[in-house]
């Protein structure tokens, strides 16, 4: 049987993608951010795991305004590596696993959660920037993906975002969809975004350290509590591109409550983001 | 959107106004775009994710925006950023 052996959340900042493209990694700015990366990265090579669902949002690379699915998933044999305007991250293809992503699909449903597929699919930062902290080595370079994948979208671009309950509730709902899986396959799950951060109008620039702290106390103590917190105020105190951390509830909802978290990263900042990581493990 | 594909990367760098007009954008829009007045663009509902394209094509990054945003010089927007402490671990 397939099960999720492991979660990682991490912010996906374009820059912090930029910085290991560019092997800035060991510059005084960023150092401090990639040095709290390397225990996430062996946690993860530990954990091996076979199939990696990545909850991330589409940032008008894949997702027009035309169409904005609320939430998505894929269901390709390659995710291409997109050119968001600065052309393509020189990073390798991503590998899905149809058959995993179908059963995935067909549970989910099932289960009232009606996703959009997608059959033909490339992927930006938010999902690229997330598997080459957790997957490459300190600049992110991987020969290629130990893993194969599932993009998992969320819109957290255009309003109105889903409300954090039914993103814990995604969670839960691809926890029994894997654990449903009849092939022995370890999966992690990668909730991306976040932490606090604005990027538009006259608050851009927007933190807020102790919205995060909680945060990531509730995450492993409480994650109900998190649950029931309004997607407007995760706007209003985490920043309005903070919103993001819904994705972080997808991935910690597909564990248990009381799930172990083995570590934890906090850093001010990466651009105009305040980045943040947990690793949990499933027991 | 568009301005993920190289061709129109191209296209809208030799002729923005009409590349623009192309995509039915009032002359009012236009100027916030060829102005690069993100906050302008964002006023009129512009989105932040796709507005960005420009700043690709600019090749500036996310900060510039943001202290354009703020009416701030980069250097004062990059000292507002490091103002904040976190006050719980140092």
């Amino acid at each position: 049987m397939a099960k999720i052996v492991g979660a990682v959340t991490t912010s996906h900042v374009p820059s912090i993608g930029i910085a290991m493209d560019q092997r800035l990694t060991q510059e005084p700015y960023w150092q401090p951010l990639f040095d709290g990366y390397e225990p996430a990265k062996k946690f993860v090579r530990d954990l091996a795991p076979d199939v990696t669902i990545v909850v991330y949002n589409d940032h008008g690379l894949e997702v027009s305004l035309d169409r904005v699915p609320t939430f998505g998933i894929g269901a390709a044999d390659l995710y291409g590596v997109g050119d968001e305007g600065w052309g393509p991250r020189p990073i390798p293809g991503f590998r899905g696993d149809p058959a995993f992503s179908w059963h995935l699909i067909e549970h989910l449903v099932a289960q009232h959660f009606d996703l959009m597929m997608y059959q033909e699919m490339n992927v930006d930062h938010g999902f690229s920037v997330p598997m080459s902290i957790a997957f490459g080595d300190r600049n992110g370079t991987v020969d290629s993906w130990p893993t194969r994948v599932v993009p998992v979208t969320v819109n957290t671009i255009q309003f109105p975002f889903p409300q954090p309950r039914r993103c814990f509730d995604l969670g839960k709902a691809i926890r029994r969809a894997v654990d449903s899986f009849p092939a022995d396959q370890r999966v992690l799950i990668l909730g991306t975004g976040g932490m606090s951060h604005q990027l538009q109008g006259e608050r851009a620039g927007f933190m807020r350290p102790e919205f995060d702290r909680m945060f990531l106390q509730k995450l492993r103590d409480d994650p109900q509590a998190l649950a029931r917190i309004p997607i407007g105020d995760y706007m209003k105190n985490a920043g309005h591109e903070g919103a993001e951390l819904i994705m972080w509830l997808v991935a910690r909802g597909a564990l248990d409550d009381d799930a172990r978290e083995v570590y934890r990263h906090y850093h001010l900042s990466a651009s105009l983001t305040a980045a943040g990581l947990t690793c949990y493990r499933k027991d | 959107m568009s301005l993920t594909c190289p061709t129109n990367r191209k296209a809208f760098i030799a002729g923005p106004v009409g590349y623009c007009r192309g995509f039915g954008l009032s002359a009012e829009s236009i100027g916030l775009v060829t102005s690069r007045d993100w906050l302008g663009m964002i006023r009129s509902g512009g989105n932040i994710y796709y507005i960005f394209k420009l700043a690709a094509i600019d090749r500036v990054s996310m900060q510039h925006v943001g202290a354009q945003q703020n009416s701030m010089t980069l250097e004062q927007f990059r000292a507002k950023l490091n103002s904040v402490k976190d006050l719980n671990h140092g």
